[in-house]
């Protein structure tokens, strides 16, 4: 077998706000957009590495496998943070963050050496869920 | 009606998204010690009902929260030991 990680998912609850961060403020490229009833989904990736994209998916109507109340728990639990989460790595942690936070974005930890022996820090999308951005060895 | 509830939503999720500023402030150990006020404006709501709200999203008192949340990340750093190969 021969395996790569092509695509995984991330949840927005509006395409234009979740593009704004992750084209404008962290340099992804758009992929593909591909938009139904009123609802986008947007294929992105990083510059150079063509082989591994996220999807940004609609939380909103065009969900046929969820009911009503199911769509409203995952909508709160994205607004609690409590929902998705995606991990990045750069070679230059602290420049990155300056740019990030400089960017509007909304801040949750600093660059922070963690006991578990990693340096990160880390922001929220406007989605809510949780980007935190490493330091690559 | 209509228009009530939605905007009764929409009230909701932007309360859960200012609680949730909260909760990010005492799970990376920046709200320490617990000024229940400073957070309870951050919020825009009483301290009294800002303890009740965070309760009701996240289970918990934000006093009972931080405790949980630290006793993670000590449970996390000494997981993180190094082991041997």
């Amino acid at each position: 077998m021969n395996l790569t990680i092509h695509q995984t998912f991330l949840p927005h609850h509006d395409h234009e706000a979740s593009l704004a961060f992750y084209r404008d403020t962290l340099g992804f490229e758009v992929r593909n957009d591909v938009g139904y009833g009123g609802q986008h989904w947007l294929t992105i990736g990083l510059p150079g590495q063509p082989d591994t994209s996220l999807v940004l998916q609609p939380t909103g109507a065009a969900y046929a496998d969820l009911t009503e109340e199911e769509r409203r728990t995952i909508t709160d639990l994205m607004a609690k943070g409590s929902f998705a989460a995606v991990n990045l790595a750069t070679d230059d942690l602290d420049g990155t963050f300056e740019r990030v936070q400089a960017g509007d974005a909304e801040v949750v930890q600093e660059p922070t050496d963690q006991p578990w022996g990693i340096r990160d820090c880390s922001f929220r999308d406007p989605a809510g869920n949780l980007v935190r951005i490493q330091q690559a060895r | 009606m209509c228009l009530g509830l939605k905007a009764a939503a929409e009230n909701h999720l932007r309360e859960l998204t200012l609680l949730r500023r909260v909760r990010d402030r005492i799970d990376t150990g920046f709200a320490r010690p617990l000024d229940l006020e400073a957070l309870a404006r951050t919020v825009g709501l009483p301290v009294a009902l800002f303890v009740r709200r965070f309760q009701d999203a996240y289970g918990l008192s934000p006093h009972d929260y931080r405790r949980a949340a630290e006793a993670i990340r000590n449970r996390e750093a000494r997981a993180a030991r190094p082991k041997v190969a």
